[in-house]
């Protein structure tokens, strides 16, 4: 099998995979039901914002069903939205992202384990808190040194880890005397804990319970650290929604059904208890908690195991189209804009050349990272608001422009003078000398470069997974804290997805240079 | 030495104190020229004496320092090089080069485009002829420098000559009324040589203007109405009758000639 049948191959492959793709999708479409708006909110739906791979039991995908979520602050919601005779409806963004979003107006509400602190009210109206609960510390089952964040203290050569942003963060960074390593995903934390790499892991109690039991080789103090209080979030000036939200809780807390959701994931206590003067014993079976429990031991077999990965598909396929749209649009702006920039920094007047090569250079001596947020939650405070799509599209657009100009402009000045100055004593301007003698021969000069960009772009597109957009790499990091068991197989497979839906432009780029040597006559 | 074809017909180019220099370096001194219609007319001269750019300024591929160029009633002058040129002089620029085809050592054919798409494109481009008016004329173009048969080639599947030839055809699609060589013969194996040559010599039986650079002192002497030497930026003698080309008046002409071989 030569190389093209192999491409060939691969192209009918994800063509099919495609076309399935959409054959479920409008198979699972549904119809949003039609409510009739709370009278006194003027809204027919409350919007939260929570990060769904930000891991049980706020906010998680189901096990069973990956994309649907669920967690014990989704039940608190949607409590809260019964109460306003109002449904919830749930707005994908990274934990970072959650407060800025309503700023926004991503959403109406956030609510994902957010703790009250006097920072993060600076930047939202909270509500009364739902919950209380206490950061705990995670040990190694097998270290008998550490009884306490004291013994990490004033301990050059030991470490304690905790999220990146979270309120944890700030509680160790106010303790005197410790080695803090930050990390995005809890599950990498207790990676680097059972390796060695940290001593202690500083989390929320309900997230330590979900998680260091399933952990072989962890487990957590039960000396509390600090009481936290969780709080939801509104935009600052949305007075009246945090009081309808508070008067919800409030009638939550009256009516039992709080307890309720707290004890279905084994969440109540005793600092509840007292909040709420209930010291009843439970009632309530703590059902999430066991369910969410099981499916952690369940071990899978070799087959079962394929089955499961099998059914992320329709998942990832949605994620990989978001992917390859977002890719190619953004490649289609960054061709016109680079070749743009690349005529005018070449044929331009020296001030227009000047502009060009300063657009060119800050924008690739700038991280796309750097360029995304602010182009995402920087922008809106100079009054304009993309959308994640519309600022991810943009973001890698502009960013890739400054590379494409850059090719352009190598292949513009690879055709050797005499061709224009052939096409000028034919008496053609210089636009048409561009037109139809430079551009045509720049074209196939710059072809692999271009094809070696757009796969490039197409990978730093996990980027805008930070800006709210699921697309691959989002779906895997959510997936990956749902599966934290058996994450190598699925960073595995979103690899070999990336790494599919890349094939089919080698292969188009492949035959398009074929096409354009064909005719340059070299095909003897 | 061809009989001179001067009496009567009129002057198609006037030069009159032509400089040019690039950066401080002069390297055209105030020429001054004329050239009848018809002509046929050689330049030569040793490496470096101006020939190119005197060739290069007569069709504003260089814009000359100052002086003034006339060619047919199209006028540009110049009073020194830091005048600005004004969009009137690079209108009257785009419109001589229109009256003045060019063919150049390194043929410079498209080579994306086929043979008849290299002839046809500046008639489109440029004259606004439609697609199919615009072949049947780069045929009969094609035709007349022999390369009917290779219309629908590539440039790179043809020898050196057959591709001067083409650039011949291309420039006369744009019906010139000067035609300037820049060394047409210099890039071609010597047996390619006489076939882009007879083609030279074919269109001055047809009465049209050529100008050439060149090395192939023999063409020079047979087929020119007269030799231009030239020498540091400067005309130094014009060769009309065979008497003075075996002969030369001056001192650096007859020193030339003899280093190049000719007797």
């Amino acid at each position: 099998m030569n190389t093209d049948s192999f491409l060939r191959a691969i192209v009918s492959v994800v063509a099919a995979i495609f076309i399935w793709y959409i054959h479920c999708g409008s198979a699972l479409a549904e119809n949003p039901p039609s409510l009739s708006p709370n009278k006194e909110l003027g809204i027919s739906v409350l919007r939260f914002g929570a990060d769904a791979s930000s891991g049980a039991p706020y906010c998680f995908a189901d096990r069973k069903d990956p994309s649907h979520i669920k967690g014990f602050d989704v039940d608190v919601i949607e409590a809260i939205a019964e109460q306003l005779h109002i449904k919830a409806e749930h707005v994908q963004n990274t934990w970072d992202g959650l407060i800025p979003g309503l700023d926004r107006n991503m959403y109406d509400v956030v609510i994902d384990g957010v703790v009250i602190t006097p920072e993060h009210q600076e930047g939202a109206l909270f509500s009364a808190p739902y919950y209380f609960s206490s950061y705990c510390l995670v040990i190694r089952n097998a270290d008998t040194t550490i009884h306490s964040l004291a013994d990490i203290q004033g301990r050059r050569d030991k470490y304690v880890g905790t999220l990146t942003g979270s309120e944890a963060l700030d509680y160790l960074n106010k303790t005197n005397n410790l080695n803090i390593k930050q990390y995005d995903q809890e599950i990498d934390g207790y990676k680097d804990l059972m390796l060695g790499r940290i001593d202690g892991f500083v989390i929320d109690q309900p997230v330590a319970m979900y998680y260091v039991p399933a952990i072989t080789g962890l487990r957590m103090l039960e000396q509390p650290l600090d009481t936290i209080r969780y709080g939801i979030a509104v935009e600052k000036n949305n007075v009246k929604l945090i009081e309808q939200i508070n008067e919800a809780i409030f009638a939550l807390q009256r009516s039992g059904k709080l307890r309720k959701i707290l004890e279905r994931w084994n969440l109540w206590n005793t600092s509840m208890a007292d909040y709420l003067s209930d010291h009843n014993p439970s009632a309530i079976p703590p059902s999430e908690y066991k369910e969410y429990m099981s499916s952690l031991h369940s071990s899978l077999t070799f087959w079962e195991r394929l089955q499961r990965y099998w059914s992320f598909m329709p998942l990832f396929s949605k994620a990989a189209g978001m992917t390859m749209t977002v890719s190619i649009s953004s490649m289609g702006l960054a061709i016109i804009l680079g070749l743009i920039l690349a005529v005018l920094r070449i044929y331009g007047p020296p001030p227009i050349q000047f502009i060009a090569v300063s657009y060119i250079e800050i924008i690739r001596g700038t991280p796309l990272l750097i360029q995304l947020l602010i182009i995402f939650y920087g922008l809106p405070s100079i009054g304009i608001a993309l959308n994640p799509f519309l600022a991810g599209w943009l973001g890698l657009g502009l960013n890739y422009a400054a590379s494409e100009a850059e090719n352009y402009r190598a292949g513009l000045m690879a055709i050797p003078k005499g061709q224009s100055e052939a096409a000028i004593a034919l008496g053609m301007t210089n636009w048409q000398t561009l037109r139809h003698v430079i551009l045509p021969q720049a074209a196939r000069i710059v072809m692999p470069p271009v094809t070696n960009d757009f796969i490039a772009l197409m990978k730093d597109s996990s980027l805008v997974s930070m800006i709210t957009l699921t697309e691959l790499t989002q779906t895997y990091t959510g997936l990956r804290t749902t599966y934290f068991d058996d994450y190598f197989g699925i960073g595995i497979q979103v690899a070999i997805i990336y790494l599919l839906i890349g094939l089919p432009f080698v292969y188009i780029s492949r035959r398009l240079e074929r096409r354009l040597r064909t005719s340059l006559g070299k095909n003897k | 030495m061809k009989r001179h074809q001067q009496n009567g017909s009129s002057a198609i180019i006037t030069i009159e104190n032509l400089v040019k220099s690039f950066d401080d370096t002069v390297v055209l001194r105030n020429i001054s020229l004329t050239i009848h219609r018809g002509d046929m007319v050689s330049i030569i001269g040793p490496s470096g004496c101006g020939k190119s750019t005197f060739l290069r300024c007569m069709n504003c591929l260089e814009i000359l320092d100052s002086g003034s160029i006339t060619i047919n009633n199209i006028n540009l002058s110049r009073n020194d090089k830091y005048q600005k040129l004004s969009n009137e002089f690079s209108s009257k620029a785009h419109r001589l080069r229109q009256q003045v085809g060019m063919v150049f050592q390194n043929f410079n054919l498209f080579p994306h485009k086929t043979v008849i798409a290299n002839v046809m494109l500046a008639p489109v481009a440029v004259q606004g002829l439609s697609p199919e008016q615009a072949r049947a004329k780069a045929m009969a173009f094609l035709d007349k420098v022999g390369l009917g048969k290779f219309a629908d080639r590539y440039p790179e599947s043809l020898s050196g000559g057959q591709k001067q030839r083409a650039a011949i055809a291309r420039a006369l699609a744009m019906s010139p009324s000067v035609l300037l060589y820049d060394e047409p013969t210099s890039a071609l194996d010597p047996e390619l040589v006489g076939e882009v040559l007879d083609v030279m010599r074919e269109l001055d039986h047809e009465n049209m203007t050529q100008i050439v650079v060149t090395h192939e002192m023999q063409f020079a002497r047979e087929a020119s109405d007269y030799i231009i030497f030239m020498d540091k930026g400067e005309i130094i003698e014009i060769i009309e009758e065979d008497i003075h080309f075996e002969n030369p008046k001056d001192e650096r002409t007859r020193r030339f000639l003899k280093r190049v071989n000719i007797k």
